[in-house]
């Protein structure tokens, strides 16, 4: 990237750095930012003038997204996943480790980081917590660290014993790296849909809130005994918020994000048995999303996931039952935050739990906006409409209720890496 | 538009009480016609049911079967015990396949909640639900419905209680529906393990003692124990079950008034109840089962002609 690229009167979102909420050219060179000033005269025509972002924030980073390669290429590999990353505003994607196989070898991390080198998007694999997610014995911590991981997890798969939850958070500690759980108890999850009344009018058994926050609950023990540092990762229910919020009350490292899922949609959705709905954790009630919504305004609620689950559309046209969970999440996100959240959500509050609060969490290397650091850069406007359809697709499912409709939100450039691409 | 106003019977939740009686009216009609010695008709001669069944059922099966038979439609049968899916073919992909034959209607059991609902969105025939899981049963409820008002003269302000299993059973939430679009009262009863916790949002009450159960109504709804559909003992034992929720002599002996016993079928007899009521003249299970075909004719004609 040895052209400069010019960015004009952005408002630059970056609660810590020191030009948030300023107005301001933001000028691009080497990967680098050259300058940052009210004005900057355009100097050589070889630029790219950027005039269409009126907001700029750090790359976003998504702490949930399902990986589908290795395994299932046919709803999205590693190439396709960069792309619609940078169409989306992501720059850094921590990659869940149930891949097919898992990814639980320093091999496999390795694989996974050399495959993404090239890519705009640092795609970066969080490693299996246990061997084949057998919660019995754990997987090779030191070395997967070294191999690149940036934490242990096990997908959605939830720690079905809690020794193998005491020895990972005792191992991950002197590493310095988050153990990521799935709060849920098995035995209690026996659907896919909330309960309430609305799951007695479908005919499904309902999810009770306990297989959720009786786990919260538990692992939040763990932690306190353990030390070390835990995350949870959708958490769904009000009394899950309420948990954690008490929790963070006390002196342990406990964090945790959430689906836009969950923060954008409820199980009303569901009531017509549309599978593309189906999602791990369940929709809950409104109720719910207020308290999630609250949980990220009091900072209870340290960051928002894509939850991008892409799944091949043979999966989904099936009975509800038969169909797979979840739903593509990264190139609607910023729609769904204009749509459902922006008046419930600041910009800045938004901005913060998908920048700052994850290269925290996740220790991954962190910038701000300030002249001489490294361009890791989202360029957006909320008010331009785009067609989200197969000519605007980037991802290989399409797996989304908003699908062929028309969306307000729009990137308009991704920085990283050296790398610029315009939207 | 045919004559109930309506492409699709998927469950008693999408009927008015009006749609209901219009089914009831004519369903008293059909249940004339099946008590002379020509039962058969000519209404749907020009039609072509195909019955899809992806769940083992006898009564249901034979009894949508004889309706269809007595309004001369032509009819074809289709049978897997495992779901089209299990078996490699989607659900849509086979039934287009049979309506690529030119049926005109579909009546499908599928083990999977909201799987008539779902093929309604992807095939153009008029769809009958004959049972979706542990969802709905409409017919079932229509006929229940109709039975209750043939013995009681009439529904509105009646007491009902439904027994056993409610977590489990399709016939009792489309009963439940269809019962409370009547104007009835209705309570649930069984082991607390088998109601839904949010029953109550439904506009029922649970009560778990039986004899206060069988004591407050006019009408006792037993369900079957679906063993085939928990996944998990819930119950346990038949013994057990039968001692505390099994209606016997001895226990509707106690009661200072006679009530109405139903039961869907098939009945595991000693468990929810004993052989004694299930014959004695309370029982109106085999007037349930009559009045299924005349329902479920009522039903396919008002869904099938104009």
């Amino acid at each position: 990237m040895n052209q400069k690229i010019l960015i004009r009167q952005t408002k630059v979102i970056d609660p810590n750095g020191p030009h948030h909420q300023q107005v301001v050219d933001i000028e691009i060179l080497n990967g680098k930012i050259n300058r940052i000033a009210k004005n900057i005269q355009i100097t050589d025509n070889q630029e790219i003038v950027i005039k269409n972002a009126p907001y700029t924030s750090l790359g976003w980073v998504d702490c949930y997204c399902e990986l589908r390669e290795p395994g299932k290429e046919i709803q999205e590999d590693l190439q396709t996943l960069n792309e619609v990353a940078i169409n989306s505003g992501f720059t850094k994607i921590l990659g869940q480790p149930n891949t097919i196989p898992i990814l639980e070898k320093p091999s496999d991390i390795s694989l996974i980081v050399e495959k993404c080198q090239k890519f705009q998007t640092q795609i970066i694999p969080l490693a299996a917590t246990s061997k084949g997610f057998n919660n019995l014995s754990l997987t090779e911590f030191f070395l997967n660290k070294e191999a690149g991981c940036a934490g242990f997890s096990q997908g959605k798969i939830p720690y079905s014993n809690m020794d193998i939850l005491v020895r990972a958070l005792r191992s991950a500690k002197s590493l310095d790296l988050p153990i990521v759980s799935s709060p849920l108890e098995k035995s209690l999850a026996n659907s896919f849909i909330n309960e309430s009344e609305k799951n007695l009018h479908l005919g499904f058994k309902g999810q009770a809130h306990i297989a959720e926050t009786s786990v919260i609950a538990q692992q939040i023990e763990i932690l306190k005994y353990t030390g070390g540092h835990l995350h949870f990762t959708g958490i769904s229910t009000s009394e899950g918020v309420e948990l954690i919020r008490k929790a963070k009350n006390e002196n342990i490292n406990l964090t945790c994000d959430i689906s836009i899922n969950n923060l954008c949609f409820t199980e009303k959705d569901v009531a017509s048995y549309n599978s593309l709905y189906k999602t791990n954790p369940p929709l809950r009630t409104e109720e719910d999303r207020i308290a999630l919504i609250e949980g990220i305004n009091d900072g209870t609620i340290d960051c928002i996931s894509s939850y991008h689950q892409p799944v091949n559309s043979e999966n989904k046209a099936v009975e509800i039952e038969y169909a797979e969970e979840g739903l593509l999440g990264l190139q609607t996100f910023l729609p769904m935050y204009v749509r459902h959240l922006s008046t419930h959500i600041s910009l800045e509050k938004f901005i913060e739990a998908i920048t700052q609060k994850p290269h925290k969490i996740f220790g991954l290397e962190k910038s701000t906006i300030e002249q001489g650091e490294k361009s890791n850069l989202v360029g957006f406007d909320l008010d331009s409409e785009w067609l989200y359809n197969f000519e605007s697709l980037k991802s290989k499912s399409y797996n989304h209720p908003y699908f062929e409709k028309s969306l307000r939100g729009e990137i308009k450039f991704t920085a990283n890496k050296a790398q610029f691409f315009q939207c | 538009m045919n004559k109930l106003g309506l492409k699709h019977l998927l469950g008693i939740k999408n009927l008015s009480a009006s749609q209901i009686e219009l089914i009831f009216d004519t369903a008293q009609n059909f249940k004339q016609i099946l008590n002379r010695p020509v039962k058969k008709v000519p209404s749907l001669k020009d039609k072509t049911i195909a019955n899809i069944f992806f769940e083992n059922s006898t009564r249901t099966k034979i009894s949508f079967e004889l309706a269809e038979k007595r309004l001369s439609a032509d009819v074809v049968n289709f049978n897997s015990s495992s779901s089209s899916v299990k078996k490699g073919e989607t659900l849509t992909d086979t039934v287009n396949n049979i309506l690529a034959m030119k049926v005109d209607m579909i009546v499908m059991r599928h083990p999977s909640p909201g799987a008539a609902e779902f093929l309604s969105t992807q095939v153009e025939a008029q769809i009958i639900n004959a049972g979706d899981g542990t969802h709905e049963h409409p017919t079932q409820a229509l006929l229940d419905a109709f039975s209750i008002k043939e013995s009681l003269s009439e529904i509105k302000h009646k007491k009902i209680v439904i027994i056993g299993d409610i977590m489990h059973s399709r016939v009792a939430l489309s009963n439940i529906f269809c019962l409370k679009k009547l104007g009835a009262e209705v309570k649930v009863c069984g082991p607390a393990s088998l109601i839904p916790k949010h029953i109550e949002t439904i506009g029922v009450s649970y009560e778990p003692n039986l004899e206060k159960a069988l004591q407050w109504c006019d009408v006792a709804n037993t369900l079957r124990i679906q063993l085939e559909r928990q996944e998990k003992e819930y119950i346990a034992s038949s013994r057990n079950y039968a001692a505390q929720y099994g209606i016997s002599k001895q226990k509707l002996d106690r009661l200072d008034k006679p009530i109405i016993i139903m039961h869907p079928g098939p009945i595991n007899r000693g468990v929810e109840l004993t052989g004694d009521v299930a014959d004695s003249q309370h029982a109106i299970i085999l007037d349930q089962v009559e009045n299924g075909v005349a329902i479920r004719m009522a039903v396919l004609y008002l869904l099938g002609t104009n």
